[in-house]
């Protein structure tokens, strides 16, 4: 169907809409994704689920429609002014692909494009989303939101997928909410030095490998309690071991190890919005002060996950992001100008401060029902930058965790680490390699 | 319902092909007599450019031919084949490339060796260096920009109007300049301004209306800070 016809499908409720969204600025965590978003630094992430049952097309067709009404602020598309970015709505639901097993690529820019995409194949449903749009809170919350509704019209029954309620018209707010909570002259967070990068043989061409590990999540939290830690600080600090291993072999570049752990402010601050709200923590482990063992990496990040995800330290960083977009000099500079300022100041100031990303989108509830219907989901993260090469995407469905890497070369050294402590620490993990058939168990 | 051997989904039985690779998968091979005349937008193309070569070569002999033998030598078939050979550049160039900038590359430079061919057949050239010269190069100039402007723009409308008359607001100008120069070595605009002015003052009008009137927004979107 063209997007002509659709548009004027859906003309209903774009007539409603257009006048309450028209256009909307980026929020604050957006607005570095235009400049920073070409080539394979895509930006755009993946959760997909696994059913037990093929995908029925109509049942889908109808549910992505029906869904998209509940999320008017992802019916928009990307346009540039002047100074800056803008999203101006267009009332168009995502388009339905067959997923062809390359996660995460790019969206077109053009126009009557939105910056979301449903993809299917066999028994999967994947939603893909530009980080323009949403974060990880608000695009679980969407699929979430499109599994059930799916569910729903394919078996003509009103019993949800999911324990919790998953959308109401609270969430339907497009208001800035780093802006609501950044504070005027509030003191900004210490300038970091420069992490070490894993480093690997420069790659011939560009690639984006995706595998997972699928662990049970008892034994997953049995273990992390046995360091008295949560399972993101678990996860991190055997992230962070993994890297030190690396690290060690290499012996050359910066003795800081850092890791990116992204914190959904929703729950911090009990807001119901569909637009990204999240900030980044960055605990480190200081190999000037000689290696750690993993107990002493699990006590770190146990106290540093907790003191760094503090609501005065997250403003502090929420703060310092809003001040430099209120800058009235980065304001008045023409967007193109802009554009090579963000990109440098990405590169020079953001990806230099960390080692990997690991994302945890945390336990998803499910109903009796829904462990039935459902057999995975998961999350691939979005292709890291160049020199970070690794991310880590963490969900939990019923009994099992399903850990993502998201890899942008062809080493394995880390997941290798990863996969090697955890079954070190007795945790059964089963490795998958995404849509591939180089399936294998390992104890 | 059937199952689509490609992707692996359900769809409805009534449905011919599958909705989401349209059974790709499943395409018949075979070719029937009937195939022969489905070719490719491309195929068709070439096809087309080829017919149209053979036809202006076909046209520049037999022109070359009947000068030769009615007019005892070739003089005016001189002029029509330059004009065949230019017109064959002109379709070649809008069939091997696809970037304006190097159309507009390509045009001007034909264009330009098509007058110079011009002027040394007849025998006067004067006019070439302070007028052909000048008016074409400006003019491919003027076309590259509008076109370049045209592609940055997201929503095209009256804002390629408007470019469009801009661009022809800078070419009276210097149509007149080089005209005047041309006639009496001396430069005074008159006509030109006035032309300039008018469409200027209407090309600003189509801007306001295609960024404000025509699609009902404030300026604001495109200006915030």
């Amino acid at each position: 169907m063209s997007r002509a016809k659709e548009k004027k499908e859906a003309g209903d409720s774009y007539t409603e809409n257009s006048g309450q969204f028209g256009w909307m600025k980026l929020d604050n965590a957006a607005k570095i994704y235009p400049p920073v978003t070409r080539g394979e630094l895509t930006n755009v992430f993946r959760i997909t689920a696994v059913l037990n049952t093929p995908v029925n097309y109509s049942a889908l067709d109808s549910a992505v429609t029906e869904t998209a009404k509940l999320f008017p602020l992802f019916s928009v598309e990307l346009c540039k002014g002047f100074f800056w970015y803008y999203l101006e709505y267009n009332g168009l639901p995502p388009r339905i692909h067959h997923d062809k097993g390359i996660p995460c690529r790019a969206f077109p820019t053009t126009r009557g494009e939105v910056m979301y995409r449903i993809l299917v194949h066999d028994n999967t449903i994947s939603a893909e989303f530009l980080h323009i749009l949403t974060d990880g809170g608000g695009a679980m919350l969407y699929f979430k939101t499109l599994i059930n509704n799916y569910h729903i019209i394919k078996n003509s029954t009103s019993e949800s997928l999911f324990t919790e309620k998953s959308i109401d018209k609270a969430m339907v707010i497009t208001e800035d909410l780093f802006r609501k909570y950044s504070r005027k002259r509030f003191p900004h967070p210490e300038r970091l030095s420069k992490a070490w990068h894993i480093k690997t043989d420069k790659q011939k061409k560009a690639v984006f490998h995706t595998f997972t590990l699928t662990l049970l999540s008892d034994s997953l939290t049995e273990a992390a309690k046995s360091h008295k830690a949560s399972v993101t600080e678990y996860l991190t600090a055997v992230y962070l071991f993994s890297i030190q291993k690396l690290r060690s072999r290499k012996k050359r570049g910066s003795k800081i190890l850092r890791v990116q752990v992204p914190v959904d402010l929703r729950r911090k601050y009990n807001e119901k919005t569909t637009r990204n709200f999240s900030a980044f923590v960055l605990p480190e482990l200081d190999l000037r002060l000689g290696e750690y063992d993993f107990n002493e990496i699990v006590f770190e990040m146990r106290y540093a996950l907790g003191l760094m995800a503090s609501e005065k330290r997250l403003l502090k960083t929420i703060s310092r992001n809003v001040s430099s977009e209120n800058n009235a000099l980065i304001r008045v500079t023409p967007l193109a100008l802009k554009n090579i300022v963000l990109r440098i100041a990405h590169n020079r100031l953001g990806i230099r401060q960390f080692s990997g990303i690991i994302t945890n989108l945390g336990k998803i509830d499910i109903s009796e029902t829904g462990s039935d219907v459902l057999n995975q989901i998961y999350i691939i993260p979005p292709p890291p930058h160049s020199k970070i090469k690794v991310s880590c995407g963490v969900t939990s469905l019923g009994k099992n965790t399903i850990i993502t890497f998201g890899s942008v070369t062809d080493d394995n050294s880390l997941q290798q680490e990863f996969v090697r402590f955890l079954t070190s620490e007795g945790i059964y993990v089963k490795l998958a390699e995404i849509r591939g058939d180089k399936n294998g168990d390992m104890q | 319902m059937a199952i689509c051997n490609n992707c692996g989904i359900e769809y409805d039985s009534e449905m011919t092909t599958c909705p989401l690779c349209h059974g790709s998968s499943n395409k018949n091979t075979t070719t029937s007599p009937a195939d022969i005349l489905d070719i490719t937008r491309r195929e068709n193309k070439q096809q087309l450019w080829e017919l149209a070569m053979v036809l202006l070569f076909s046209a520049m002999i037999i022109t070359l031919a009947i000068d030769a033998v009615f007019g005892k030598g070739i003089r005016w078939s001189l002029i029509t084949s330059a004009s065949f050979l230019y017109l064959g550049a002109i379709l070649s160039i809008f069939h091997l490339f696809r970037r304006y900038l190097i159309i507009s590359s390509l045009l001007m430079a034909s264009t330009v060796v098509f007058l110079f061919f011009i002027g040394l057949l007849t025998d006067k050239t004067e006019w070439f260096l302070p007028l052909a010269l000048p008016l074409t190069c400006s003019f491919f100039i003027l076309l590259a920009l509008s076109l370049f402007l045209n592609s940055l723009s997201r929503y095209r409308g009256l804002n390629l109007v408007a470019t469009i008359f801009i661009a022809l607001a800078l070419f009276s100008i210097v149509a007149e300049i080089c005209i005047d120069y041309y006639l009496s070595e001396s430069i005074k605009l008159q006509w030109s301004v006035v032309t300039a002015a008018a469409l200027t003052i209407l090309s600003l009008i189509l801007i306001f209306i295609h960024y404000r009137l025509k699609r009902g927004d404030s300026l604001q979107r495109m200006f915030h800070i």
